[in-house]
């Protein structure tokens, strides 16, 4: 038998081309399967907060298009007490107006927690809220004078809805800045899911949506923000499937006048910043409006009175009080953990 | 033979190890539209006044020694300021009166996928 030789040129210009043809092929991967893994990725103001969308698989960049797009158009045409065009503006101008099935619905759920909070939660809070005005350059302690007239206008009973139509009762303003950005979690699904996404993070502000499988594996990890440190520092970790997540705490808009700081959660029993002994709540729930509108209203409960709630509408919680007791509902206390030693888990 | 696919393995880790995540970057964006993309590093010092013509209201941003954090604002209540420093990719801060966004956009991840604040 004939053994094959090859010439010691051959075989250099052989490994050449092999090395050249390995490196292209691998660099293509890296770039084809990166490019394909790779998230959209977005961050943007609205709804006086910053919304951040990351989104991997299906149309991902439609789908973050079409979340911003949504967000300004709610914000713009529905939810906001300041647009001249949205639909709360005209009513709280006029008193009374036509609404769409979708206002009715969220204004529905709004009204239920209301009543299952015993106003703790209150859509009417928008009288308090504009005298204070919380977060704007215009921020001030209002007189007394001017809390006694708002607060007779802040009651949640006092509307009358009905499927087309809403009538507030005199000097009533609606604020739903404490559902509206969980509603837009909300909405966000449904596009996710029209665009076939496979996963997502959407966060707008203090709600949060961790929709499908965590693509690094395993459950998602959702840090909750330490109360009393800087925007990017935790005090526990939560680990979920898909899931909505709201935090309300005492330190997201604030003012101090004459050395007193002023926070923005108001309590719409007494017209001033709530304080029930908490400085953060953070409910977990299969609603972003819910979520959202339950955070607030166990913020102004407090942590004994937020706990029947809860489990109503069979929402979990995380509560932290002013010296970092962290108490935590049954159903979630084995997927959190204490991050910082300067808190305790009870 | 045994040289050239090594080189290549070597040419393929650094490709890897480096695909988008090896540089700490920030995006400074201002009404809407991006500013500025700063490349955060050790041994910076970097500060951008940021005039917003819509608000009206100045701010100041420091890079420095791979992080970037608003050190002044115009605005009332300056929660900018107190949202501290940014390292980490996800990461962002915004002064939302004078409608200036700060954020990470590449670099090493946080240890959790997301932050409810």
């Amino acid at each position: 038998m004939k053994k094959l030789r090859i010439s010691s040129k051959t075989y250099k210009i052989t490994s050449v081309i092999l090395t050249v043809a390995i490196v292209a092929a691998a660099i293509f991967g890296i770039v084809y399967f990166s490019s394909r893994n790779n998230p959209y990725e977005e961050s943007f103001i609205a709804m006086g907060t910053v919304f951040s969308v990351k989104i991997y698989g299906g149309d991902k960049e439609k789908a973050g298009e079409q979340i911003k797009e949504a967000v300004v158009k709610y914000e713009d045409e529905l939810l906001s007490k300041n647009s001249e065009d949205s639909a709360i503006y005209k009513i709280n101008e006029n008193g009374e107006g036509e609404i769409s099935e979708e206002l009715y619905e969220l204004m529905t759920l709004s009204q239920q927690i209301s009543a299952d909070s015993d106003g703790a939660y209150d859509m009417t809070v928008g009288a308090l809220t504009g005298l204070w005005n919380i977060g704007t350059e215009d921020a001030r302690v209002p007189s007394q004078e001017e809390l006694s007239q708002a607060l007779k206008a802040t009651d949640y009973k006092s509307v009358s809805l009905t499927e087309t139509s809403i009538t507030l009762a005199q000097g009533q303003q609606i604020d739903l800045g404490a559902i509206g950005k969980g509603y837009m979690c909300d909405k966000a699904t449904e596009i996710l899911k029209a665009n076939g996404v496979e996963s997502a993070v959407i966060s707008a502000g203090g709600s949060v949506l961790v929709y499908g499988k965590n693509p690094s594996g395993g459950e998602w990890k959702v840090g909750i923000r330490d109360p009393f440190g800087t925007s990017s520092d935790i005090f526990s970790a939560l680990s979920v499937e898909e899931s909505y997540i709201s935090t309300s705490g005492d330190y997201e808009r604030a003012f101090t006048e004459n050395g007193k700081t002023y926070h923005h959660i108001l309590n719409p029993q007494t017209g001033y910043p709530a304080d029930s002994g908490l400085s953060s709540v953070t409910v977990i729930s299969s609603s972003g409006a819910l979520s959202d509108a339950l955070s607030t209203a166990c913020f102004v409960l407090g942590y004994e009175k937020s706990l029947p709630l809860l489990e109503k509408y069979g929402a979990e919680g995380i509560f932290v009080t002013h010296d970092k007791q962290v108490y935590v509902t049954d159903g979630i206390k084995a997927s959190v953990q204490i991050t910082e030693e300067d808190f305790t888990l009870n | 033979m045994i040289l050239s696919v090594a080189a290549a393995a070597a040419i393929l880790f650094a490709l890897m190890r480096f695909n988008g995540s090896g540089v700490l970057k920030a995006e400074i964006i201002v009404d809407g539209e991006v500013y500025k993309t700063v490349e955060l590093k050790d041994g910076q010092s970097e500060r951008f006044v940021i005039d917003s013509t819509k608000s009206g209201i100045s701010c100041e941003i420091l890079a420095k020694n791979g992080e970037i954090q608003f050190v002044s604002s115009r605005c009332r209540d300056k929660i900018c300021v107190a949202a501290g420093a940014l390292s980490h990719k996800g990461d962002t801060a915004a002064c939302l009166p004078a409608g200036v966004l700060v954020r990470v956009i590449s670099g090493e991840d946080s240890p959790v996928d997301v932050i409810a604040y």
